[in-house]
């Protein structure tokens, strides 16, 4: 039964068939090869995958940084980082990192992020002498902050599969993400160094006060969706609609950018993108679900106890993996199926769910960046009009980096996990 | 409106219906999330089926974004190993890869009828509506992406025969 499910997914895969219908046909094809299991249990089984109160953060997430975005933020933002670090050597590499980190924290999407972004630092940065595969290195990378830093989709749907605290995933995430920016800067600097980029003296930049206070409303934000989160005011899903209902006030009465008509138009346009996302689960839940049934997880258990029993060594198979599957898949679909099965691992490892959660979101986002298939290299290289090929010398590095620093929060859980437990209290 | 002048009237207007009730139970998600926001913790009078109603609006909204999605080539794939192949092949691949996806979406239609059946007497815990109502995103959705794709074969069907024709 597995050779139907896999066998099939794997046919459509290679047609470029999305992968959330080579999922549910997948699991239509094998469920009509066995007679006992009834068709219409794929149905029941996609509306419970969606319907979770839990879940419902992610439009939540969307729409408010789309409100946000459409209130022009993003020059805010951009103005505010380069008025902080715009005069290091590499100047608007650094400018990129930064913004990204601060729009990490108001989105949680990295696509969101790329393009938002990406259309803006990419073009400024040909302009200014950076090569082209820099700019897409810089830019593909540093998006890949964005679910790293809450709030982040792609825990809150892990969270949900895995029945674990958002609020501590999201906590979690805090220090590897101020990781993944020191060490994409670290590179940055050496390669604009090797490059001989320069940056503009301190005097051509902003002052930093003005675009601080620029950019405060929308710096605001993140303080608010955290500050709830983590004081334990809120649940994320609450905490995501205080955010649109912020997002919408700030638009409306600050920045008086948004009308009647762009709401609309925006609220489908968060819709597809939720969609996109959920329509994923309802399908692949059923494909978990037969995988399950299938004895998939006793397989994966078995041969992974079978090469050890040391839980970093587990983990670091695990990511491994995750990375090698990565450079073909995309995200989300990694974390639904796979989540399910290599939980039962970890639990009986005595290995921290929250842990394991932070590693296998940075482990599937950097998937999203690797080529030949990923999606954040794919946006910064359609914006910089060059192909993979041609940004892979300056993607490489940037790589490395993230790759750097998961391997050293892997070692040192204690880089997810301080942060979680102080405010737990422990 | 992006992307979607180029369908026939009958996919339009599917695509229309589906744009407006989003932004409609849109609307009502926040809406009804904020307001079990303030009542909780600023009334301190929490609404019993706020949770509920906000559950099934999302419901409705991932099923009908889908087909939008479609539509907008927003559902991703591999697109690696048909780059490989030869344009005419990778037309024949695509039109596979729609009749397929209509196919699907023609199945799970079915599939949801014995659901909605049983389901038409089922009342919502809270809301005391019947779970049909909510099991409907599933068809309605469908329909969408059905519509889409049968649409997205056709076209190509048509690009291709015109192909033949006009190389004899």
């Amino acid at each position: 039964m597995l050779w139907i499910l896999f066998g099939t997914f794997f046919f459509l895969l290679v047609l470029n068939m999305p992968i959330a219908f080579a999922l549910g046909i997948a699991a239509v094809v094998t469920m009509l090869a066995d007679p006992t299991m009834p068709i219409s249990s794929i149905v029941t089984r996609a509306f419970v995958g969606v319907d979770s109160f839990t879940l419902l953060a992610i439009p939540f997430f969307i729409i408010a940084g789309e409100l946000m975005n459409a209130c022009g933020i993003t020059e805010r933002i951009v103005n505010f980082s380069k008025s902080l670090v715009g005069h290091i050597r590499g100047g608007l590499a650094h400018v990129t990192i930064v913004s990204n980190m601060f729009f990490s924290g108001i989105s949680g999407s990295a696509t969101a992020d790329a393009s938002a972004l990406g259309s803006m630092m990419i073009p400024a940065m040909r302009k200014n002498g950076f090569d082209a595969d820099y700019a897409v290195g810089v830019n593909a990378s540093a998006s890949a902050m964005g679910p790293i830093i809450p709030p982040s989709i792609l825990m809150v749907i892990y969270g949900s599969i895995a029945n674990v605290s958002i609020a501590q995933l999201f906590m979690g995430g805090f220090v590897p993400g101020l990781l993944v920016a020191l060490g994409l800067m670290c590179m940055a600097y050496y390669l604009a160094f090797r490059r001989n980029y320069l940056a503009p003296p301190r005097a051509e930049l902003p002052p930093v006060w003005a675009s601080l206070k620029d950019a405060l409303w929308a710096l605001a934000m993140p303080v608010i969706i955290l500050g709830g989160i983590f004081s334990g005011i809120f649940t994320a899903t609450e905490a995501g609609v205080v955010a649109v209902a912020y997002a919408g006030f700030v638009g409306a009465f600050v920045y008086k950018t948004l009308t009647f008509e762009k709401v609309g138009e925006l609220l489908v346009d968060a819709s597809v993108t939720t969609a996109a996302a959920m329509f994923l689960i309802a399908t692949a839940t059923s494909f978990a679900w037969l995988l399950a049934w299938g004895g998939f997880g006793t397989a994966v258990l078995e041969v992974l106890s079978g090469i050890s029993n040391d839980p970093t060594t587990v983990v670091l198979l695990i990511v491994c993996f995750i990375l090698l599957l990565g450079l073909f898949i995309e995200g989300i679909p990694i974390l639904i199926i796979f989540t399910p099965i290599l939980l039962p691992v970890i639990k009986s490892l005595g290995i921290d769910p929250v842990y394991f959660g932070v590693v296998l979101v940075m482990s599937v986002v950097i998937g999203s960046v690797t080529p030949p298939v990923g999606i954040l290299t794919y946006i910064c290289c359609a914006i910089a009009q060059i192909s993979i090929s041609q940004a892979l010398r300056g993607l490489v590095p940037f790589c490395l980096v993230l790759v750097a620093v998961l391997v050293l929060v892997v070692l040192f859980p204690d880089l997810i996990l301080a942060v979680p437990n102080y405010f737990a209290g422990k | 409106m992006k992307l979607e002048n180029d369908v026939t009237p009958v996919t339009r207007a599917g695509l229309w219906f589906a744009r407006k009730a989003i932004i409609l139970v849109s609307l009502v998600m926040i809406t009804i999330t904020l307001a079990q926001v303030f009542f909780r913790y600023v009334l301190q009078l929490p609404i019993p089926w706020s949770e509920e109603l906000a559950r099934y609006c999302f419901i409705w909204i991932v099923f009908l974004g889908a087909g939008i999605g479609l539509q907008r080539r927003f559902h991703l794939g591999v697109d690696i190993f048909v780059n490989l192949a030869r344009e005419s092949i990778r037309k024949h691949i695509e039109m596979f890869v729609y009749f397929a996806i209509a196919l699907f979406s023609g199945v799970i239609i079915y599939a949801s009828i014995p659901v909605l059946e049983l389901n038409t007497f089922q009342t919502s815990p809270a809301l005391q509506i019947p779970m049909s109502w909510v099991y409907l995103a599933i068809p309605v959705g469908m329909a969408i992406l059905w519509l889409v794709s049968v649409e997205r074969l056709i076209r190509s069907l048509v690009e291709t025969y015109k192909r033949r024709v006009g190389n004899q």
